[in-house]
């Protein structure tokens, strides 16, 4: 665990999993309305990485992926991500359309529903952080990449100071392969206004 | 005009003046007809997807009542809505500028007074209000299903 990490007060860290789980609970009921199946969560986890996000979805490191990104404009300084793999993604594109889809059918339909489903899962979460914490947030449109892994995560967010995942929660969808990551990656200095937040609040 | 005021019994209050206001012009024009559709609404939003599941949603509660304009991008909507007739606006906040906040703000500032039903996966509770204040009439949030659509057309009264 990182130094950042092990300064968090353990009450903290607690209420920030539990602000994470009421997300990722609002995420994945939104899945679960979109696509009719009932969506299994994972305990979000913390991490914190520096440069080398990628190391922390491993199950991702040798597939092609879909990530659908957004950034805060303001509130925190940061990005959500959701992650797919590209079969993942078609799988789910398929449902959201209701008609079968080939990896060369991902075309700008197949990518809009994606997007639509990333922006909601997004919003849940990310939202309901909000929420609790009392921070409002503002949104950039989010962007789809479909890519292989050498930029998960960051993407052309480059910054100089180290960033904080610090939410990393998996949303299965029951009945067929489909996994899916939810991140927020913040800087280190929205992280620290962030666990501030939480401590000011029990 | 009997014909038409015994039909006022059987439709929504709301929908009476835009009727009327079709039936005369046909009346006028010397032939009676059933004017469909007698509500043009407005769908902002830079999702196809989005617009696709919106548009299902309004054809299963209108039919052919309902006339739906795509607008995928707002700066498009800006220009025609205020003169467009529109009887309500659906739009989406997160979009590439001007954003639905912007677009909110505009179309009020320009004069159009009937229902904005904001749609976004934003949960916020800063948003939502953020939206009453800038003049939105409801706010559906994403995912949209029925119940909740319908929900925000009732409660705007269209």
């Amino acid at each position: 665990m990182s130094t950042l990490l092990t300064n968090v007060p353990e009450a903290v860290r607690d209420a920030l999993i539990e602000v994470a789980n009421i997300g990722t609970g609002r995420a994945a009921a939104a899945m679960s309305e979109l696509l009719g199946n009932h969506v299994v969560i994972e305990v979000p986890s913390l991490e914190f990485f520096h440069f080398d996000p990628a190391a922390s979805i491993a199950e991702f490191q040798e597939q092609a992926t879909v990530q659908i990104i957004q950034e805060f404009v303001s509130g925190l300084q940061g990005r959500a991500v959701l992650i797919l793999s590209k079969q993942g993604a078609i799988g789910v594109a398929d449902r959201l359309l209701d008609e079968e889809l080939n990896e060369e059918a991902f075309g700008p339909t197949a990518q809009s529903a994606i997007l639509e489903l990333g922006n909601i899962l997004i919003g849940g979460l990310t939202g309901s952080l909000g929420n609790v914490l009392g921070i409002s947030l503002t949104y950039a449109p989010p962007e789809i990449q479909v890519r292989g892994d050498e930029h998960l995560l960051i993407g052309s967010w480059h910054r100089s100071e180290p960033l904080g995942i610090i939410v990393k929660a998996a949303l299965r969808l029951e009945g067929c392969d489909i996994s899916s990551y939810l991140a927020i990656v913040l800087s280190t200095e929205s992280f620290n206004f962030l666990t501030q937040k939480l401590q000011d609040a029990i | 005009m009997t014909a038409i005021n015994n039909l006022s019994v059987l439709i929504s209050p709301n929908l009476l003046p835009y009727l009327l206001h079709t039936c005369s012009i046909t009346h006028q024009a010397g032939f009676f007809s059933t004017p469909f559709p007698i509500m043009k609404i407005a769908l902002v939003d830079d999702s196809v997807f989005s617009r696709k599941q919106l548009a299902s949603i309004l054809k299963d509660r209108f039919g052919e009542e309902a006339e739906l304009v795509h607008f995928g991008r707002s700066a498009e909507a800006v220009e025609a809505i205020p003169t467009g007739d529109y009887t309500a606006v659906f739009l989406d906040l997160v979009m590439p500028p001007p954003d639905g906040f912007a677009t909110l703000e505009h179309l009020r500032q320009a004069g159009y007074e009937r229902p904005i039903i904001v749609c976004s996966a934003d949960i916020q509770a800063t948003t939502k209000e953020r939206c009453r204040i800038l003049g939105a009439t409801a706010y559906v949030e994403k995912p949209f299903s029925k119940e909740k659509t319908f929900a925000a057309i009732e409660e705007v009264g269209l």
